[in-house]
């Protein structure tokens, strides 16, 4: 069996987290508006996503996680 | 604790794409134009050619401005523009737009009002650029960099993204766990 997470709530969510972690560091002044940045964080976040979601790499808590393949 | 490391790696390489994409503050004018415009409430009066630094306005005001072109023969065929940069892929927000086949004015004196809705965030630098080309002068273009007064907690925006940036962060942590067999 493959040791995978959630891909599609992991995409979903690092575009998400990128996205809204352009806000709050535009917020708090430290990227300008029209930093390439802003584009580049959703972009970020999802490929993050799922590549975390691919390898999960956190292991689940009161078990081992299945072993990959 | 490799996770950890990965992490640590990842933040620092943002950090560093950050740094590389920084846009200096600052505010020009070439060609054969003057440009300047007084922000009657946040007390402040810009000229194009010898600004410096980020400008720091109220999120609403009203901006007198006056701008002139030296050596223009009228009449004369001339076009221009003022927009505020934004990141791709919105399209930029263009406050002034002009063009004229037979334009006879060489100087141009208005107000323009704006005011930021009450969400929009605060505390953030804002490019403001823009050109004048007269007839068979020299193109001026310019640009100024300012900063609407505020921070963080001046408006909803910030503490709602900052929030939700750590709901996607739970959301990705919870799909970086292995599916249960």
């Amino acid at each position: 069996m493959n040791k995978r997470g959630r891909p599609v709530v992991g995409g979903i969510s690092g575009f998400f987290f990128g996205l809204f972690l352009g806000v709050t560091l535009l917020s708090f002044g430290i990227l300008p508006l029209n930093s390439p940045v802003l584009t580049f964080l959703p972009i970020i976040g999802l490929a993050l996503g799922l590549v975390l979601a691919f390898t999960a790499p956190i292991p689940r808590r009161g078990g081992s996680a299945p072993p990959a393949l | 604790m490799r996770i950890l490391i990965r992490v640590a790696l990842l933040a620092l390489g943002c950090a560093g794409v950050m740094v590389a994409f920084a846009v200096p503050a600052a505010a020009d004018l070439s060609g054969p134009c003057e440009a300047s415009g007084q922000f009657v409430k946040s007390k402040v009066t810009v000229d194009a050619k010898t600004a410096k630094g980020t400008i720091e306005i109220e999120p609403e005001d009203k901006v007198k401005y006056t701008g002139t072109v030296e050596g223009a023969t009228p009449p004369r065929k001339t076009s221009g523009e003022v927009k505020v940069d934004l990141p791709f892929p919105l399209a930029d927000f263009k406050p002034g737009e002009w063009s004229d086949d037979e334009a006879d004015d060489t100087e141009k004196t208005d107000t323009y009002s704006y005011d930021l809705p009450a969400f929009a965030p605060r505390g953030y630098d804002v490019e403001v650029s823009g050109f004048h080309q007269d007839g068979s002068l020299p193109k001026c273009s310019g640009s100024v960099t300012l900063r609407v007064k505020g921070g963080f907690f001046s408006s909803p925006a910030g503490p709602v993204a900052l929030f939700f940036t750590l709901v996607s962060a739970a959301g990705i942590f919870m799909a970086a766990r292995p599916k249960p067999a």
